[in-house]
C-alpha cells in the first residue's frame, strides 16, 4: 500500500523503497507464513525457505549496509538504512529479525576488529551467500538482565551470579565453555556466533569479552530448534560451548573499559535497527486492517463507517507516523556517531526509546487490527494473527521492553542534562 | 616524503601536520591533556633494528633526550641494549649523532629478546586547545602524571603509524592499553580519531 512519506524522498530513495517493498512483498512474506506453520524441525532443513530466502537477501547486498564501503560494505544513508528495515519489517519480522542477527557478529568485527579477522571472517561473510551471523547473549540464569547489567548496582549484578558461558585466555587461544539459552535468534541456522562470555575467574557479566566462534568448531552443539508463539520464521534455539579454541584474534573486544562501550553501543545500533523492524511490523498490520475495514460490511455500511473503527484506524496511523518519524531521527544520529565518525558515542537513551516506543505500538497496532478483523482475525486465515504474535514476541526478544526501559531511565535520571554520552556507569566497574 | 619510525624525523613530521591541520584545530579546540606513549621493545622491533636505516632513526629518537637525564636509564633495559652493540650512555664517552650504524646493525642481529625485555621507549605529547605543544621523548619516570598513557609493543604501534589498523581498534581489541580520564576521553572521541587519522597519514618507510 503506498503512503505519504513526510521524509519527501528523493528519486533514489523512492527507487530503493519500491525495491525493497517488493522483494518483502513477493519472496519474505510468502516465505515467512511457509515456515510459520512449519514444524521447528523442517524450518531449519537445507531445503527450508530460510535458506533461500536468506540467499537473496545476500544476493541483493542487503547484510551489507551497515559495513563501511572501504571495508567493502554498501553505501548507504541512515535513511536509506531505516527504509531497508521497515520494509523488511512489513514482509517479515522473523526475516527482518535473521539478517539483524547475522550483521551483528560481522559488523563489529569490521568495526572493531583487526586486519586478520577481517580477511578469515569477514570477506568470506561478505562475499559468500551461507555464512550466517547470530548473537549470542542470553543465557539460562540471563535474560534481558544481561543488557541492564552495567548500569545496575554492583551488588545487585553480582547476585546475578556468573555468567552461563565462561571464556579463559590459554596461550594465544581463548578457551569457551558454558551454554546459551534456547531464545538465540537464528542460533540452529548459523555458521558464526557473536558471543558476549564473562572472563573466567571474574566476578560478574560485566566483566566479559565479545568474540566470534564458528559453529563449526570443535567443541560446539547445537539444540533443537524451538517451538515458539511468535517470529517462528527465524529459528531460535540453544548453543553449547564445551571447551572450544578460538585464536585471540577472534576477540573483537577484549575485557575492560571498551567492552563497557561496546555493549552500550552496539544496543544503540540494534536499538535502531529493532525498532525500524517493528514500525514495518506495525505498519504491516495498520494496513491490512485498513484494507479489511474499507471492504467488509457490517450492520449494512463498511467497517470504516463505525466510528469507533474510524478513530482506532486514526490512532494506528499516529502511531506508526510517530514511530517512524523518531525512529529515523535517532537512526540517523546513532549510525553518524558508530558508523560515520566513528566515535562510538551516541546516545543510549534515545536509541533505546526506538527501539522500545516502536516495540509497543507495533503490539498495540497488531493487537486493534486483531480486534477490527474480529473472529477473522483469530483464525489462520489472516495474517493478522501472524502479526499479532510477532508484535507479542518483540515484547520479549531483544530484551524485553521492561527491562530495556529501566535501563533507558537509568541513562535518563543520570544523564539527561548531559549533551554528550558520559561513561561514568562502566568507569565504576573499574574502580577497585 | 617518507620517513622511518620511530625516529626525529617522525616526530617532527606529526608535529607539523597537527599544527596545520584546521580540521584538528576544530575538532580539539576543547582538549586538555597530554599523552605518555610508551613503545616497549618486541622481537619486531629488534629485527626492524637490523635495518641501518631503522636503527639510525630509533638513535635519533634517543639523541633527543638531553644528555643530563641519560642516568635515568642506569640499570634499565634500555642500557642492556645500548651496551649489547657496545654504546656506554655516558655523555663524556660517546655522540650518539656520530656513530657507526651500520655496525651497530650487525651487532643487533645478536641481542635476544630475553636480554632486553621491558626495554622501551616513551614518547610524551603535549596537546592543548588544538594544537600540539610539545613532542619529545620521555626518560624512564618522567611525565608519570600524563592525564593519558597508551601503552603497547612495538609492533602493534607499527600498524597505528603506518595506518595497518586505527587506534580505537587496536584498543577496544586489547592490542594497546589506555589509562586515564576515560570519561573526558569519551567526550572528545573526534579528537582523538583525527589525531590517529593525521598520524597515519604520515608516509612510513
Amino acid at each position: 500500500m503506498n503512503f505519504l512519506d513526510l521524509e519527501e524522498l528523493s528519486e533514489e530513495e523512492k527507487l530503493l523503497k519500491n525495491e525493497v517493498h517488493r522483494f518483502a512483498q513477493e519472496v519474505v512474506r510468502p516465505a515467512s507464513i511457509e515456515l510459520d506453520r512449519m514444524p521447528a524441525e523442517d524450518r531449519i532443513k537445507p531445503d527450508s525457505p530460510f535458506f533461500k530466502v536468506m540467499k537473496q537477501m545476500k544476493k541483493l547486498g542487503y547484510h551489507k549496509i551497515m559495513v563501511p564501503p572501504q571495508k567493502g560494505g554498501i553505501a548507504m544513508t541512515p535513511l536509506q538504512r531505516c527504509i531497508i528495515f521497515e520494509e523488511l519489517g512489513w514482509g517479515s519480522l522473523g526475516f527482518a529479525t535473521a539478517l539483524g542477527v547475522d550483521m551483528i557478529p560481522f559488523t563489529a568485527a569490521t568495526l572493531f576488529g583487526g586486519d586478520q579477522v577481517y580477511q578469515d571472517l569477514v570477506v568470506p561473510w561478505l562475499e559468500r551467500d551461507d555464512y550466517h551471523g547470530c548473537w549470542g547473549v542470553t543465557e539460562p540464569e540471563h535474560g534481558s538482565d544481561y543488557l541492564i547489567a552495567i548500569r545496575e548496582e554492583k551488588e545487585t549484578v553480582e547476585r546475578m551470579g556468573r555468567g552461563n558461558v565462561l571464556a579463559e585466555k590459554d596461550g594465544d587461544e581463548w578457551v569457551i565453555t558454558g551454554q546459551k539459552s534456547a531464545w538465540v535468534s537464528s542460533a540452529p541456522v548459523a555458521t558464526h556466533c557473536g558471543l558476549h562470555a564473562q572472563v573466567k575467574g571474574e566476578k560478574s557479566i560485566v566483566n566479559g569479552l565479545f568474540c566470534i566462534v564458528p559453529l563449526n568448531s570443535k567443541g560446539v552443539r547445537k539444540g533443537k530448534p524451538a517451538e515458539m508463539l511468535g517470529m517462528r520464521d527465524d529459528p531460535q534455539g540453544e548453543l553449547f560451548f564445551d571447551c572450544v579454541r578460538i585464536p585471540e584474534h577472534y576477540v573483537i573486544v577484549a575485557p575492560g573499559f571498551f567492552y563497557g562501550v561496546f555493549c552500550d553501543q552496539l544496543l544503540c545500533l540494534t536499538s535502531c535497527g529493532v525498532g525500524a523492524f517493528s514500525v514495518g511490523l506495525a505498519r504491516a498490520a495498520f494496513e491490512e486492517a485498513l484494507k479489511y475495514a474499507r471492504e467488509r460490511i457490517q450492520g449494512g455500511v463498511p467497517l470504516v463507517k463505525h466510528k469507533n473503527i474510524k478513530l482506532k484506524l486514526y490512532e494506528m496511523f499516529e502511531k506508526v507516523e510517530t514511530a517512524r518519524t523518531y525512529v529515523r531521527k535517532a537512526t540517523e544520529y546513532t549510525h553518524r556517531k558508530i558508523l560515520e565518525l566513528g566515535t562510538n558515542d551516541a546516545s543510549p537513551r534515545h536509541a533505546r526509546a526506538a527501539q522500545i516506543y516502536a516495540k509497543k505500538i507495533a503490539f498495540e497496532v497488531a493487537n486493534d487490527a486483531l480486534q477490527i478483523f474480529g473472529a477473522y482475525g483469530l483464525s489462520k486465515e489472516f495474517i493478522v494473527e501472524k502479526f499479532f504474535r510477532d508484535a507479542r514476541a518483540l515484547q520479549i526478544e531483544d530484551g524485553t521492553v521492561e527491562v530495556l526501559s529501566l535501563e533507558a531511565g537509568e541513562d535518563v535520571i543520570e544523564n539527561y542534562e548531559k549533551d554528550y554520552y558520559d561513561v561514568g556507569h562502566i568507569n565504576r566497574w573499574l574502580e577497585t | 616524503m617518507a620517513v622511518v619510525f620511530p625516529s626525529k624525523e617522525w616526530m617532527d613530521e606529526l608535529l607539523k601536520k597537527v599544527n596545520s591541520d584546521e580540521q584538528y584545530r576544530k575538532v580539539a579546540a576543547n582538549w586538555e591533556g597530554d599523552f605518555l606513549c610508551t613503545v616497549t621493545l618486541d622481537s619486531e622491533a629488534l629485527k626492524d633494528f637490523q635495518n641501518p636505516e631503522k636503527l639510525a632513526g630509533f638513535i635519533s629518537m634517543l639523541a633527543t633526550i638531553p644528555k643530563e637525564k641519560w642516568a635515568s636509564f642506569k640499570g634499565r633495559a634500555e642500557e642492556r641494549l645500548l651496551s649489547k652493540l657496545g654504546i656506554e650512555l655516558d655523555p663524556k664517552k660517546v655522540d650518539l649523532a656520530k656513530l657507526n650504524v651500520n655496525e651497530l646493525a650487525k651487532k643487533m642481529a645478536g641481542v635476544k629478546l630475553e636480554e632486553v625485555q621491558g626495554a622501551s621507549i616513551n614518547l610524551w605529547m603535549d596537546f592543548w586547545h588544538g594544537q600540539l605543544r610539545n613532542l619529545e621523548v620521555a626518560v624512564p619516570g618522567e611525565k608519570g602524571n600524563a592525564r593519558f598513557k597508551l601503552i603497547g609493543p612495538y609492533s602493534v604501534y607499527k600498524q597505528l603509524v603506518g595506518g595497518k589498523a586505527d587506534a580505537i581498534t587496536l584498543i577496544v581489541g586489547g592490542k594497546l592499553k589506555l589509562q586515564g580520564d576515560m570519561g573526558y576521553m569519551m567526550r572528545n572521541m573526534a579528537a582523538v580519531r583525527r589525531f590517529t587519522e593525521l598520524m597515519a597519514s604520515i608516509p612510513i618507510k
